[in-house]
């Protein structure tokens, strides 16, 4: 009948109208390769753009995390939390763009004892809280005490003002008796400590909810719970007057924050880009990519204890068997540095050349055979040394999931079949870092795993990772790695304070540990910022970090 | 009404189990706070940290005390605070709470009155034929989920075509009054409630459908045209009043879908509403604030349903009445 | 108006449902004389409720089509346009269906149907008032008490129903009743009763009736004549 069939044409239409519409509203904003942008959007909450010759008004910048009041008790994570408190609090050296830790509140000329166990600063002048009154070196010493003796709950705090045994204080100089001699000791205590003020500290047992009363560049004028802050800049900062008078946050997640950039809503974000959106952000006129050194990792965890795992060897086959180009150029496309046998960077300090991993899966087939791997079951997978097949696990949990199928793929190819087990990440952490207490059990074979740059960047930072003392400076090592020889140069090492013979010993310990393979490091991915150059163009990018930090807005 | 009240019992009933499974289901959950409570991550906690940690916040007590506790916060009102927010949670939910409500409750007014008049078009017109278009699109549109119908609007109208904004329920620092504010809030406010609409449809489109079409079926229909009833007349207050009666069914189960559903929307949009809140608590294992936003939510529902319950008693006069013993009178 | 000893005449009626080539009544003729009672009897599914649709104009609303005559007051009603056929249903010829039980809309109270039934036709003009008592007349017709007009349906037994649609089959007094197996279903009691209401209301309102059953007892005790599909 006719009229049905006009109805069934049109519903015909209908549909692959619809379809045709979606995939066109799916074509992604920067397919359109041509510099003309088709018809750039009014951008109808673009930030102020009251640009003054040296100042800007207003900056929009999301944050990814509510992190509270931001003050050093309250913030939740390390990123952004504490990056944006550095905004308001300082401390008396600082980690530059550089990665090096230089002085801060205290004046350039400080001095180091020959035994590594004092240090004397004098603080500048011109340092003032955010309520007016001026910063004194009573402030300092009482930060130092409060996080020892009387505010312990934050153990990041606690733990590194317990290096310290006393301070001396007389006018604007300190100095610090260490328990230890420690020579990173300024850059991992004096460059991370914020300093808080005694006269709104003193006497609280609970300083959580004090207000935020830092000396930074910038104030906390407003935060209004899940929803945003407001910093403001401080122009007599004594480091100069930020280039940004106020900095909006509003808090959103990343994608949020990535659709925003997109639309030329924020100006950047505390956050990284991941590579697949590195064509859509190239897409866009006024939005800059940069790339700077990662120092987190990406790693292969194996327990040492639990067979075949055990067996060393058998770790150095699966090295042998992995790909690591393949691994940076599929799962980062490219943007990322391969991991070293030695654990530490290329391009940190500690960083000992020569310790590359191999790939050669010729070599890991004969490795295993010879190790008594060698009988094969009808689809060429190994049996275990029984005879019977081995069941082979590695747990993962969100992206890292293709790292997982990737390494298993690979791992296919040398005749070990790895089961891969998506875990939510607190399940994940459950099994393998137990309570995160490292001296207990863990229960997996094999697990991805990564750490963040604060920790990788540490000095000496393999004994966390390799040495057998659990409880203690061998708090994560997670594969339970025990081997005399490495822990023998681990307590020399922490027990030196000569550089050269501290730099001998930090090497030994990477090659013993990089003829032993305990883990696998496969990567260290770059960061990737996104900013819109076209809003604010004072952006500095440091080593290891993301845009979003207090140089950026600082002369 | 007294139909509706003798229900009330129920859903006092209902209450009680949702507050006890809202106590021990999060906490069955593998993984613990102690690592947020102490430190950000990434940092070991030494064992005697992590036990002085959960002392603090009577994580270590049996689990029969720790309900007595909560059951005495909840009634005191005395919440505590968020272990991730650091937050009153009383504080947290009541400024998330308006929020959600808005988008719920815009939500059920417009898309049950969209979808029921809709599914009642596609009835009438079912005879011709007529209705294939709409009933077609109505199926393409419940098999989008709604979070990609979120994500394709925030995409194409936020981000291309800018013409809403793309988070927030309002504009932060705009400082607006009056009826500015009131606008602002509803720019906001767009996109959020359109995925919501539009994933809600459905579901008041195919029974208002289904309703209608049985309807059709019966005798009186017959009779009252017989009788000489007008032909608009016997649509409206024939065949849509009586039709739509399962649709109140549909509006109960339907508030549980949207208000659970609305932790997706609020997320993608950043809305600062309950679900937004309870998404942050379950990533960060916040007990407390987990317990306290799903009982919110929970009860909301309970509160939802009973009105509908109501709602569903004062229109249809032949619902929970045992075979005419009851009084004539006092209907109207 | 009344001419002529025929309230009705049925002349080769055939009624048929979708395509199907049985027409279900074939060439049916027949005659009801002024203020007589017609039994219309069959066994189960023969068409005698199609005949009672065909008169009333109402097959359409289920599927049929029916061929003939019916002529009422010298006019043809099959082919007449339908907003002249509004005037004669319920106004002339009304009709009491099988079952009562699913014929009232459950929503309404009997006083909102009837009220509505009489307005349909009468327009708003009539008052409430005169609207109550007439409304009230046709209940005490139907032997029902009074306050049933402030009841829902679901709220009356089947036979309270079935008065009811006695009271609005007679709410525009017609001339002509069919009654469709008005009593089928009903206690035999209540079937006496309601039969012996009937009987009263047409000698009082001088109706003619067409009284459609499949039950031959009824049939003879009923009705003054009978035809046999």
């Amino acid at each position: 009948m006719k009229p049905l069939k006009l109805s069934k044409r049109l519903c015909t239409l209908l549909a692959v109208a619809l379809i045709a519409g979606l995939f066109a509203s799916c074509a992604s904003p920067g397919a359109a390769p041509s510099p003309a942008s088709p018809a750039q959007p009014p951008a109808p909450a673009a930030p102020d753009q009251n640009q003054t010759p040296d100042r800007l008004d207003t900056l929009t910048v999301a944050i990814t995390y509510d992190e509270n009041t931001i003050t050093p008790v309250t913030y939740v994570r390390g990123t952004p939390g504490l990056d944006v408190m550095r905004f308001i609090y300082d401390s008396l050296f600082t980690i530059s763009p550089d990665n090096v830790a230089v002085p801060w509140m205290v004046e350039d000329d400080y001095a180091v004892g020959a035994d590594m166990q004092t240090f004397a600063v004098t603080l500048r002048d011109g340092l003032y809280w955010h309520d007016g009154t001026p910063v004194t070196a009573d402030d300092v010493a009482f930060t130092f005490d409060y996080f020892k003796n009387v505010f312990t709950a934050y153990t990041r705090w606690t733990n590194i003002a317990r290096q310290v045994e006393s301070i001396d204080v007389n006018g604007r100089e300190l100095v610090f008796n260490l328990e230890n001699p420690n020579p990173g000791f300024i850059r991992v205590v004096l460059a991370d400590m914020p300093i808080v003020s005694k006269a709104q500290y003193e006497g609280v047992e609970d300083p959580t909810e004090l207000p935020s009363l830092g000396s930074g560049a910038y104030r906390l004028a407003e935060y209004r719970v899940g929803e945003f802050y407001t910093l403001e800049a401080m122009d007599d900062y004594f480091r100069g007057t930020p280039s940004v008078k106020i900095i909006r946050m509003p808090i959103m997640d990343v994608s949020a924050a990535q659709q925003a950039m997109l639309a030329g809503q924020l100006a950047g974000y505390t956050g990284g880009v991941s590579v697949e959106l590195i064509d859509i952000f190239s897409g866009s006129p006024d939005i800059e990519l940069v790339s700077s050194d990662g120092y987190a990792s990406t790693l292969l965890l194996m327990s040492n204890v639990r067979p075949p795992f055990d067996d060393a060897d058998f770790r150095r086959a699966i090295s042998l068997a992995l790909d690591l180009d393949q691994l940076v150029d599929i799962i980062t496309l490219g943007n990322a540095t391969k991991g070293t046998a030695g654990y530490v960077r290329d391009g940190l300090d500690e960083h000992v050349t020569g310790l590359d991993y191999t790939y050669d899966q010729n070599a890991a087939n004969t490795l295993l055979d010879s190790l008594g791997y060698a009988n094969k079951d009808a689809d060429g997978m190994r049996l275990g040394l029984d005879g019977s097949p081995m069941e082979l696990e590695i747990l993962t949990s969100g992206t890292r999931a293709r790292d997982a199928e990737l390494i298993s793929m690979q791992l296919e190819s040398v005749g070990l079949r790895i089961r891969v087990t998506t875990l939510d990440p607190d399940a994940l952490d459950m099994r393998v870092w137990p309570d995160f207490d490292t001296s207990q059990p863990h229960d997996y074979q094999m697990a991805m795993f990564g750490w963040s740059a604060p920790v990788v960047q540490r000095n000496g930072a393999i004994i966390g990772v390799c040495s057998s003392d659990y409880a203690g400076v061998g708090g994560l090592n997670l594969s339970h790695y025990d081997s005399k020889e490495f822990d023998a140069a681990a307590e020399a090492f922490l027990a030196s304070v000569d550089p050269a013979e501290r730099a001998m010993l930090n090497e030994q310990m990477q090659r013993t540990a990089a003829g032993d393979f305990p883990f696998v490091t496969l990567y260290f991915a770059d960061n990737i910022n996104a900013v819109n150059t076209q809003q604010y163009s004072g952006w500095v990018f440091p080593k290891g970090g993301l845009a979003v930090n207090v140089f950026s807005f600082l002369p | 009404m007294t139909g509706a009240l003798r229900r009330l019992p129920h859903y006092l009933i209902l209450i009680a189990a949702m507050v006890a499974l809202n106590f021990f289901l999060p906490r069955m959950m593998p993984g613990s706070p102690a690592t947020r409570l102490a430190s950000d991550s990434g940092y070991a906690v030494t064992a005697e940290e992590r036990e002085q940690i959960l002392g603090f916040y009577n994580l270590d007590k049996p689990m029969g005390e720790q309900f007595a506790m909560f059951l005495e916060d909840l009634v005191t009102l005395d919440w505590g605070r968020s272990f991730s927010k650091k937050q009153p949670i009383f504080d947290l939910i009541k400024a998330a709470l308006p929020w959600t409500l808005l988008l719920a409750v815009c939500n059920i007014a417009i898309a049950s009155v969209i979808g029921t008049f809709l599914g009642a078009l596609s009835a009438f017109m079912r005879k011709r034929g007529r209705d294939k278009p709409l009933v077609i699109g109505m199926m393409a549109l419940s098999a989008m989920p709604a979070f990609w119908i979120g994500m394709m609007l925030l995409s194409v109208f936020g981000v291309r075509l800018g013409w809403f904004p793309l988070f927030g329920a309002y504009s932060m620092w705009g400082d607006y009054t009056g009826m500015a504010y009131v606008a602002d809030v509803l720019r906001h406010l767009a996109m959020p409630l359109a995925t919501s609409v539009l994933a809600s449809l459905a579901a008041f489109f195919t029974t208002a459908r289904y309703g209608v079409l049985n309807t059709m079926e019966h005798d009186y229909i017959r009779m009252a045209r017989m009788r000489g009833v007008p032909d608009a007349r016997v649509k409206t207050f024939y065949i849509m009043r009586n039709g739509f009666i399962p649709v109140f069914v549909v509006l109960m189960t339907q508030m549980g879908f949207i208000l659970s559903g609305s932790l997706v929307i609020e997320k993608i949009f950043t809305y600062p509403g309950l679900g937004l809140l309870l998404a942050d608590a379950v990533v960060a294992r916040d007990y407390p604030l987990m317990q306290y936003a799903f009982l919110m939510t929970s009860i909301m529902v309970a509160i939802t349903m009973f009105l509908a319950d109501v709602l569903h008693y004062k229109l249809d006069p032949a619902l929970g009445s045992d075979g005419g013993s009851e009084k004539h009178g006092g209907h109207r | 108006m009344s001419c002529g000893i025929n309230a009705l005449s049925v002349r080769d009626l055939s009624i048929m449902y979708g395509n199907a080539a049985n027409p279900v009544v074939d060439g049916l003729c027949f005659d009801i004389v002024r203020s007589e009672t017609l039994g219309l009897f069959g066994k189960s599914g023969c068409g005698k409720s199609s005949v009672a649709l065909a008169v009333m104009r109402m097959l359409d609303a289920v599927g049929g089509t029916a061929t003939g005559e019916i002529i009422y007051e010298e006019r043809e009603l099959l082919s007449l346009p339908e907003n002249e056929m509004h005037k004669i249903r319920w106004r002339e010829i009304a009709m009491v269906p099988q079952s009562s039980m699913n014929a009232l809309n459950p929503v309404y109270t009997i006083k909102k149907t009837m009220f509505e039934t009489i307005r349909a036709h009468e327009g708003r003009k009539t008052p409430t008032k005169e609207l109550q008592e007439r409304c009230e007349e046709l209940l005490d017709l139907a032997q029902l008490d009074r306050r049933v007009l402030s009841s829902y349906p679901h709220e009356l037994s089947g036979g309270m129903r079935q008065r009811i649609s006695i009271a609005l089959a007679l709410a525009l007094a017609p001339e002509l009743l069919i009654l469709d197996e008005a009593t089928t279903g009903l206690d035999v009691t209540v079937e006496a009763d309601i039969l012996h209401t009937i009987r009263q209301i047409k000698e009082k309102r001088h109706l003619s009736l067409i009284f459609i059953t499949h039950d031959l007892r009824l049939q003879n005790s009923f009705c003054d004549r009978r035809i046999e599909l």
